[in-house]
């Protein structure tokens, strides 16, 4: 059915899809950010064009928290690294998923809407992978990616200003939406080692960063990761042991 | 210590490019790895496992507003989310029944 819709249709729908939560979930998080800016002693300016450049929350956070403490410029930019370093496999899996070679887009096309990919987009294009044809999940995620931008900026400045728009009851019910609303999407992707990966990061995360602080990320990621793969693996070696044991 | 404005600036600057260059890298090494082969698979799988560290980690050990709640209630209200989404593979009921409840504990406390 997706086949009949219209270029703008699709656009439309991404864009909706953002609008009917995460981008306002995203948009509460950098009303955070902006706030915690604010106290670090960034101007109005810095806080806009982190967000603008960066475009990673949980490095964001990481970044100015160090800067607040006075921490060195050595330090910092080796944690943002460290955060976002995340980033260079969710473009490879996302390139993968919209099938960016297909597309005839010039190198600073690519790096351009390489740009946006950050968790929330990245999670929905998993959750959509199998609903568009990649030259329509390409639209979906710029419809998408847009409105999750532009809601993004808003709350960083919006968060500037108004640290205490929200009362402070209503405010973490809305910061618990964004890793919750990520959380349930994975636990819905498509492919079961997917699933399997992220229950294992899940799972050994908590219990490395107890040792390993912000290194966790990255451990969890490649044990749970490569873990899920050999399952796999040895999964579909016991299927071919026994067809061949049938046949 | 405590940073110029022109220093600040610079330290920005770095992190962008700290960040932009994962992503460079991610682009230029997707026209490397077969769409096909145990690599991408790999790769997927790890994106999937590093999302769900990060996001579980902003759960457990949370910052600002977010760290005023129990992690009783966080935990509780993300598995009440995680087994309905399980049951009826519905996003919007999930969401819905994680976050009611979420409200109540918050509430109450």
């Amino acid at each position: 059915m997706s086949n009949f819709l219209s270029t703008r249709q699709i656009a439309l729908q991404g864009a909706l899809d953002a609008l009917a939560l995460p981008a306002l979930a995203l948009g509460s998080t950098m009303l955070g950010f902006g706030a915690i800016a604010r106290e670090a002693g960034f101007d109005f300016w810095m806080t806009t064009f982190t967000t603008l450049s960066v475009w990673g929350m949980p490095g964001q956070i990481a970044f100015v928290g160090l800067y607040a403490t006075g921490s060195s410029m050595f330090l910092m930019v080796v944690a943002v690294a460290l955060a976002n370093m995340r980033m260079m496999l969710m473009v490879i899996s996302g390139a993968d998923m919209l099938k960016l070679k297909q597309h005839n887009l010039t190198f600073f096309q690519r790096v351009f809407i390489m740009h946006f990919m950050a968790i929330t987009n990245w999670a929905q294009l998993s959750y959509k992978q199998s609903t568009y044809q990649p030259k329509q999940l390409l639209i979906y995620y710029k419809g998408f990616s847009a409105v999750v931008f532009v809601c993004g900026m808003a709350g960083t400045m919006t968060g500037y200003f108004l640290n205490d728009l929200l009362p402070p009851h209503t405010l973490r019910l809305v910061i618990y939406i964004t890793p919750l609303y990520i959380l349930l999407l994975l636990a819905n992707a498509q492919q079961k080692i997917n699933r399997l990966a992220g229950l294992f990061g899940a799972a050994l995360s908590p219990f490395i960063y107890i040792l390993a602080a912000d290194w966790a990320i990255l451990i969890a990621g490649f044990i749970g990761g490569t873990a899920a793969l050999f399952i796999q693996l040895a999964q579909k070696a016991s299927q071919v042991e026994r067809q061949d044991g049938k046949s | 210590m405590i940073y110029s404005v022109l220093e600040t600036w610079l330290i920005i600057a770095l992190a962008a490019l700290a960040t932009g260059g994962w992503r460079l890298a991610g682009l230029l090494l997707a026209d490397l790895i077969s769409p096909e082969s145990w690599v991408m698979q790999l790769v997927n799988a790890i994106a999937h496992a590093m999302v769900a560290a990060v996001l579980i980690l902003i759960m457990i050990y949370p910052t600002g507003a977010l760290a005023t709640t129990t992690l009783e209630s966080r935990l509780i209200c993300l598995a009440l989310g995680l087994g309905c989404m399980l049951i009826t593979q519905n996003l919007w009921l999930s969401l819905l029944i994680s976050l009611s409840s979420f409200a109540v504990f918050v509430s109450l406390i």
